[in-house]
């Protein structure tokens, strides 16, 4: 007898387990929908312009003011994370259009690291200590998988994280970095 | 504000769909049964929400929502319309539904429920003696007091349990003439099994319930299907007392029609009728509903399992 509602209570965990279980799926598939529709991962978020990530994230976004003349301005791309910690990554292509030739991310002041998803993949096969104005930082050579080989250069500005990523000139890439405002 | 009513909606949501598949899962057909998982699910909103909201503040941060949310409002809001975040838009929404639904109820039971006054004429001596015999004769069928009767000469078919401190049992001559005696019976027991089980009073804290909750459509809807849990164990113990469950289904049918041909355009009659219908269809099909066993550990387990999904809803 005991036995038999040992097994009951077995069942009722069990289908209780399963339920829950199936709807924390349901939930996260769910969840998911707006990335898919946007086309951006969980917890990025695409903004309409520079202006309009200023007003969400509260702060100035800083971006080169040296601008090379192959770059389409304005941005094809405005996109923020919050997790680890609040960042932006800005993206121009060609004036010929096509594939991205500039990223530039930047974590919030104090920030320590860029939100996850938010930089693409990359692996270096080449780096050189650098000093941008005042600021120390890395230059980097730098094979995106999709995107073909890039130059990258990482260091800190007002507090922030930079990190430039860029298809061109190393001279170029310097001179963008040094001009950030 | 729209963070707080978006989270209560969501988990209130969501209670109830895991709480209808265990119910189904399980066979849970008893209305007495079935009770206590409506409660529940109103209980989500109305205290694990505030309890999570004020308690667990960390649920709302980036880190929490980003890596650890199930469904979260951030991530709706990257979705925009005209550019309002899409939250923004169906959040004041389901409020404004929520409030449509708890004022119809709310006007619905104050036109029910309230005492009445002695007003109007009072029925005919001969039939009011009958009609005293007979809910006499049920009340001692069902171990209750002799109830307290309004007899009222109206043609209106109605046969009603009404006050909260002192419950009234008001029957009208329209009701008398529509029923057989087997069915005047199955309706007055209907009518005291509610007075039996408190449910005037149980309706009055719903509601209240139901007020603080006004702006949540999915709490509105299970206050309304904990009314229908109350209806279905009065029609129950109708049936265990009269001893057949056809007898409750017919006088259900029969005052329903005859009320809605006493008021022959009012939608909401059309649609009580069509609910009534559904109430002696259940005593027919299913006759009293069956009792699962260890109904104690089901609730709790589904109770831990809804506590624990809505942790994970912000």
């Amino acid at each position: 007898m005991q036995s038999a509602s040992g097994r009951e209570l077995g069942r009722i965990v069990a289908a209780a387990i399963l339920v829950a279980g199936g709807t924390a799926a349901v939930l996260r598939a769910v969840d998911t929908l707006p990335g898919l529709l946007l086309g951006e991962p969980r917890g990025i978020v695409r903004h309409a312009s520079v202006e309009a990530a200023e007003k969400a994230l509260g702060t100035k976004v800083l971006l080169p003011a040296y601008f090379p003349d192959s770059l389409r301005w304005p941005p094809s791309s405005v996109r923020s994370g919050r997790v680890p910690a609040p960042g932006l990554g800005v993206q121009f292509t060609g004036r010929d259009g096509g594939r991205e030739r500039l990223f530039v991310f930047e974590t919030l002041p104090a920030g320590s690291e860029f939100p996850t998803s938010l930089v693409p993949e990359a692996s270096a096969y080449h780096a050189v200590p650098v000093q941008v104005g005042d600021a120390a930082g890395v230059f980097r050579s730098v094979r995106m998988a999709s995107e073909g080989n890039f130059s990258e250069i990482e260091f800190r500005k007002d507090g922030r994280k930079i990190l430039i990523r860029y298809a061109g000139t190393g001279d170029e890439l310097m001179k963008i970095a040094g001009s950030l405002r | 504000m729209i963070a707080f009513a978006g989270g209560s909606i969501l988990q209130a949501a969501v209670a109830l769909a895991v709480a209808a598949v265990l119910a189904r899962a399980w066979n849970l057909r008893n209305p007495d049964q079935r009770l206590p998982y409506h409660l529940l699910i109103l209980a989500v909103p109305l205290v694990v929400h505030p309890a999570l909201f004020l308690l667990a503040p960390f649920r709302r941060s980036p880190w929490f929502q980003d890596r650890l949310g199930l469904l979260t409002l951030a991530s709706w809001d990257r979705l925009q319309i005209g550019g309002l975040p899409l939250p923004r838009i169906l959040v004041p929404l389901a409020a404004a539904t929520g409030l449509f639904l708890f004022l119809r109820d709310l006007v619905s039971a104050v036109a029910t429920r309230l005492p009445v006054a002695e007003q109007g004429a009072l029925m005919e001596a001969g039939a009011a003696e009958k009609v005293a015999a007979a809910a006499a004769a049920v009340a001692c069928d069902m171990r209750l007091p002799k109830p307290d009767l309004l007899l009222l000469d109206d043609a209106e078919p109605q046969i009603l349990c009404r006050g909260m401190r002192r419950p009234r049992l008001v029957v009208s001559r329209g009701a008398v003439e529509r029923l057989s005696p087997e069915e005047l019976r199955a309706a007055l027991a209907h009518e005291l099994a509610h007075q039996e089980q408190g449910d005037l009073r149980t309706g009055w804290l719903l509601l209240a319930l139901r007020a603080l909750l006004f702006f949540n459509p999915v709490a509105q809807g299970i206050g309304r299907q904990a009314l229908q849990d109350f209806e279905h164990r009065a029609d129950d113990r109708a049936a265990e007392v009269t001893g057949d469950p056809l007898v409750v289904a017919s006088a259900l049918v029969h005052l329903a029609r005859a009320e809605a041909s006493h008021f022959p355009a009012s939608s909401s009659s059309r649609g009580d009728f069509l609910h009534i219908e559904a109430r002696g269809r259940r005593l027919l099909e299913h006759g009293v509903g069956s009792r699962v066993s260890l109904p104690g550990p089901r609730l709790v387990v589904t109770a831990v399992s809804v506590a624990l999904l809505s942790f994970f809803i912000v």
